[in-house]
Order: C-alpha cells, then sequence, then structure tokens
C-alpha cells in the first residue's frame, strides 16, 4: 500500500550556536520516521518535551527540518520552493493545541475561514464567503457569528472555527497537535466526536498528538510512542492497546484510567524519576535510568527499533524476552 | 482579500478596559486636555493672534503684561503671547515629524531584525547599540555642524539619533509574537512572509510602540529646544519657545515675562506628553488587573 505520508530519519536540532558554532545541541527529535496510509490515523504519544509537537511542526515546515525526507503523495515537501509549498500547504493544515492563541486576535472569524480559499486563489469572493458559511455551519457554527471576533467565543466554539480554517481548503492530511487538552472534558468529547465525523466525510489522514492514550485509542489505528526525540515504539492500534512491547509504553499505558478497576488486567507500573534532558541524553537507551527491567546492555548500547509481531516495531534490547 | 484589516492587536473588549483604565488616571487627563489644547491653538494660532508672530511695535518695547499684551512685549515691541501661540505649530510639528521619522525608521528595522533573527538581526542590532552608544544631543550636533543650522536639520539630527529604542521594542515584540501559534497558523494556511509581517505582526506591535512615542515627544521637543537655545535650531525671528527664550535671556532681571511665558508653555506640553504617555503604559499593562 503506498502510503500518504512519508517520514524517514526526520531530526531537528536546536542550538549549536554562537561563533563559532560551538554551544551545546539539542536533539529535539532523531531519526523519526513512519507512514501513514491515506485515510490512515497515527497517534503520536509522549511526555512533554518528547518531541511529538516538534515532529508535526518539522512536517509541515513550520520549523525547518535538520534533516530527513517527508513524501506527502509523492512530493518530496522538504525540497519544495516557498511558491511551491505555500501551493501544497492548501493540502495539509494544522489545528493547534490552544484554540485561545491559534486565532489571529483581530480579525472576524468569517475573514480567518475563507482566508486560506484567498490565499489559494480558489473561488471568487462570493464564493469563498459561502464556502466559509457552509463549512461553519457544518462545525457547528451559525453564519450570524461570522462577523465577530475570536474573544467573542468560547475555547470549544474557537476550536470549531480552528477546524473549519484548517478544512475549508479540503486538505488531505490534517495534523492535530493536542487538539483537545486545552478543553473542558465535555467539550473535548464534542470536538472529538466532530473530528471523527469529519474524518470519514473528507476523507482525512490524520496525525494526531496527544499524550492522552485514551484520546489516540479512540482516534488513531496506529500508534507511535515517543520518548527523548526518538520513536521507541510503533505499531497498529490493536496490538499495541493488547501488548505493549517497550517499558516506557507499558508505563503509560498502565496509568490510563479504566472505567471498571476489577477490569485492570496489568498492574500499575508507575514511572520514577523526570524525563532525562535532550541537551544531556543518557547513555545508551535514553530509558534506562527510569526503567524497572534495565541491565548492562541498555546502559552501553542505544536500542533500534526492530520488527517484534506484524507492524509492530519497539526499540528495546529486552523486548524479546518478554510475553 | 478579506475587508477586515486588523486595526490593532487590542480587541473591542481590551480596547473598553483600556479605555476605563485610562479615564481613571488623573495625571493622563490632565495631560490629555493639555495635549488637545496645543492641537487646538496650534491650528487656530491665525485666530486667536492674527497679526502673526513677528508685528513688531516699537513704540511698545519691553512692556510688562497688562490686559492687552497679557504676555507682555519683547525688545522689538512684539507681543509675546502671540509669539508662543504660534511657537506651539512648531513643537507640534517637530514632535509629529520626528516621532513619524523614528517609527518608520525604527519599526521597520525591528520587524525585519526580531522576525528573520540571524544575520539581519546582528547588523541591525550592532547598528542599534552604535547609535544609542552616542548621547542624542552630542550625535545631533555633530549632525547639524554637518548639515548647517536650521529647524529642518534640527528635527532630522533628533530623528536619526533616537529611533533605536522604537527598533529594539519593536525586536522584542516581535520576537514574542513570531512564536505565537495564530502567527504560526498564518504561515501554516499559506500567507507569504510580507502578509505575516504586516498583518499578523504589525499590529500586535502597536501598543508598545504608541506608549514609547508618547514618551519620545518631550525628549524631541527638549532636544529641539536645546539646540535652538544654543541657537543652532529655530532661527529668528522664528518663535520657538527656546529661541524665544534664548532672546529674552539678556532681559531676564528687567524683562522676566519674555523667557518665562514660552519656558511654562514648554514645561506644560513636556508635562502633558509623559502624563500621557505613563497613563497609557499602564493602561495597556495586560499585567494589572481593573
Amino acid at each position: 500500500m503506498s502510503a500518504l505520508v512519508t517520514a524517514r530519519d526526520l531530526a531537528k536540532h536546536f542550538g549549536g550556536g554562537g561563533w563559532p558554532r560551538t554551544g551545546p545541541v539539542v536533539r529535539a527529535i532523531d531519526g523519526v520516521s513512519f507512514d501513514i496510509p491515506r485515510r490512515g490515523a497515527l497517534g503520536l504519544v509522549g511526555e512533554s518535551g518528547s518531541g511529538k509537537s516538534t515532529t508535526a511542526r518539522v512536517l509541515l515546515r513550520l520549523q525547518e527540518p535538520t534533516a530527513g525526507r517527508f513524501r506527502f503523495d509523492g512530493e518530496d515537501v522538504f525540497a519544495l520552493r516557498p511558491a511551491a509549498l505555500r501551493r501544497l500547504r492548501a493540502r495539509m493544515q494544522i489545528i493547534h493545541q490552544n484554540p485561545m492563541a491559534a486565532l489571529h486576535p483581530a480579525m472576524s472569524v468569517l475573514d480567518q475561514v475563507r482566508r486560506p480559499l484567498a490565499l489559494q486563489g480558489i473561488g471568487t469572493r462570493h464564493s469563498r464567503t459561502e464556502a466559509a458559511i457552509e463549512l461553519m455551519s457544518q462545525v457547528g457554527l451559525s453564519p450570524e457569528q461570522g462577523r465577530r471576533m475570536p474573544h467573542q467565543f468560547s475555547g470549544g466554539q474557537r476550536q470549531r472555527v480552528e477546524i473549519a480554517r484548517a478544512l475549508i481548503t479540503r486538505p488531505d492530511f490534517l495534523v492535530l497537535d493536542e487538539p483537545t487538552s486545552a478543553l473542558d472534558v465535555s467539550v473535548q468529547a464534542q470536538i472529538l466526536r466532530l473530528l471523527t465525523g469529519l474524518r470519514a466525510e473528507f476523507g482525512l489522514t490524520f496525525l494526531f498528538v496527544s499524550h492522552d492514550l485514551g484520546v489516540i485509542r479512540h482516534m488513531c489505528d496506529q500508534v507511535a510512542v515517543m520518548y527523548l526525540g526518538r520513536i521507541v515504539e510503533i505499531a497498529p492500534k490493536d496490538s499495541f492497546f493488547a501488548t505493549p512491547r517497550h517499558p516506557y509504553a507499558q508505563a503509560l499505558l498502565s496509568v490510563v484510567p479504566v472505567p471498571d478497576p476489577a477490569q485492570r488486567t496489568r498492574p500499575r507500573s508507575r514511572l520514577t524519576g523526570e524525563p532525562p534532558s535532550p541537551r544531556n541524553p543518557p547513555s545508551g537507551c535514553a530509558f534506562h535510568p527510569r526503567c524497572p527491567m534495565a541491565q548492562d546492555i541498555c546502559r552501553r548500547e542505544a536500542p533500534v527499533l526492530r520488527p517484534l509481531a506484524p507492524g509492530h516495531s519497539a526499540a528495546c534490547h529486552l523486548a524479546e524476552a518478554r510475553p | 482579500m478579506a475587508t477586515t484589516e486588523p486595526s490593532g492587536v487590542a480587541a473591542p473588549a481590551a480596547g473598553a478596559v483600556f479605555l476605563n483604565r485610562f479615564r481613571r488616571n488623573v495625571p493622563g487627563r490632565i495631560g490629555a486636555v493639555l495635549i488637545l489644547l496645543l492641537i487646538g491653538v496650534a491650528f487656530a494660532a491665525p485666530l486667536i493672534a492674527p497679526q502673526g508672530f513677528d508685528a513688531q511695535d516699537l513704540s511698545k518695547m519691553r512692556h510688562a503684561p497688562s490686559a492687552d499684551h497679557w504676555f507682555g512685549t519683547d525688545r522689538y515691541g512684539r507681543d509675546v503671547f502671540d509669539r508662543v501661540i504660534w511657537g506651539s505649530r512648531i513643537a507640534l510639528r517637530v514632535a509629529l515629524i520626528v516621532v513619524a521619522i523614528q517609527l518608520a525608521v525604527g519599526v521597520s528595522l525591528g520587524l525585519l531584525a526580531g522576525y528573520f533573527g540571524g544575520w539581519v538581526d546582528r547588523i541591525i542590532s550592532g547598528l542599534v547599540d552604535l547609535v544609542w552608544a552616542f548621547p542624542p544631543l552630542v550625535l545631533a550636533l555633530g549632525l547639524i555642524a554637518a548639515l548647517g543650522p536650521g529647524l529642518e536639520n534640527v528635527i532630522i539630527a533628533i530623528a536619526i539619533t533616537s529611533w533605536a529604542p522604537f527598533a529594539r521594542v519593536t525586536r522584542a515584540k516581535t520576537m514574542s509574537l513570531r512564536q505565537r501559534d495564530y502567527v504560526e497558523a498564518g504561515i501554516a494556511i499559506g500567507e507569504r512572509q510580507g502578509a505575516i509581517l504586516l498583518r499578523y505582526i504589525l499590529p500586535g506591535v502597536v501598543a508598545p510602540n504608541l506608549v514609547l512615542a508618547t514618551l519620545t515627544v518631550p525628549a524631541a521637543i527638549l532636544t529641539t529646544s536645546a539646540l535652538s537655545f544654543l541657537g543652532l535650531g529655530a532661527q529668528p525671528p522664528s518663535p520657538d519657545w527656546r529661541a524665544i527664550r534664548n532672546d529674552g535671556r539678556d532681559s531676564m532681571r528687567d524683562a522676566w515675562w519674555i523667557s518665562v511665558f514660552p519656558g511654562l508653555a514648554l514645561v506644560a506640553t513636556v508635562a502633558a506628553f509623559n502624563f500621557v504617555g505613563d497613563a497609557l503604559r499602564d493602561a495597556l499593562d495586560p499585567r494589572e488587573d481593573s
């Protein structure tokens, strides 16, 4: 199957600043690779600082990558010149985490929703307004609200505005950077339901960044776990939630609340310590200082991602040793 | 093209809060009234003082303030009140032109430095440091030595020597704004860099620059005055307030009114702008709750 999104060895390093360039280099992400089939949905989980948002931004070239390749429907995105990149942006969009911050504070929401069409030179002024109003009602906003400014809306409504703005050019690929983590739980459910419906209707491909495995389970069909800038486990959803292979993934999964505690099958394994600083990563496996089963090899050698089951890979020396 | 231009980043609700806060600031209100008065007087000068600023009456030299001549007369028998009234035009013109140049130069350089960073930032910031390192009066004196005396040259000299704070403030604000999600969202929907700068970032740097402009006007007026006092700025018979004072300097003992009234006008103007600047700064400060 040919994937819509093919990311290979993405890297984003910060620093190394000063002159001569001698500052410390921070590897925010390093060697990140994944595929997302058309209409697929990949969930990217990890703690804050794990590089999941950086991965999302680098893909859309909101931050320039240090290295790597990104093929989007056959196009080499990282090689595109500015004009071609702007055209391609009609087909890949992003929803930001904080709807309070992601809308222009001094532009009416209707203007913001129809703006991408004008930038892409799609339709006439009149047809753009029509399209914006139609999409706004589709995401649950009334046309009369179009004249209002973002600050007159609640968080959930603003997230709807953002979704309308992102979908107005009918993109194929939508990056969602923790789209609900700034919202109330009840609003979260509404937005997630809206996104699920829109995904089916528009045939969208998702890259869903979140720290909430419950949300990922609900929204995605593939899961990638990031730790300190690298993917440590990537798997189809069912395989992942049934048998997580990496001890970090197991720890994350064991703290996801279960509606009925009697059904809890795994013991809670609590993570101790802080995630290490990417400025000064540990030797060997980056997770070894917090890993309950770390051994000598973990301190010496960095594990590589290797296949353990169909479509299921993990970067752990000891992964095979356990059921 | 969208119809609504971003008029300013302060949204309507924030605007109401801002007005409320500004209104509660008493010195700010006094300053605002004084500035409006200054503007009114400058526009109405031909009505208030129809005989102009240099009508001489040699029969009435150095007359003390009276009902006919509220501020007295100078050594050529010119009415000091009329001259002070006409001088308001000069003060206002200096303030407006200097601020316009400062804003144009400072804001555009600051936007470029803050947005592009890297070597653009290093060059512009270096220039800012260089200009800032000189005391404005000394640098202005040097420039006037090169350009020759005259009010226009003084205005140019002051503007050239004092745009640096605008560039620095704009650069800092731009750097923080370009990290905002809505700017990133603008890039994500395919805005060009020019549009990002003008439609997304420029509205956000208006407020701090407005405050700074109000606070630099007094400095601009005072520096112009200082240079006029030294005889490098406005030339006789110009009714520039400091030029009048320079004129009245020799007769301070027997004709104090020649120096004192333009001085008071100067103090009132400078104080008014300072009051308004402080009030604006406080009212626009997002940290203070209403």
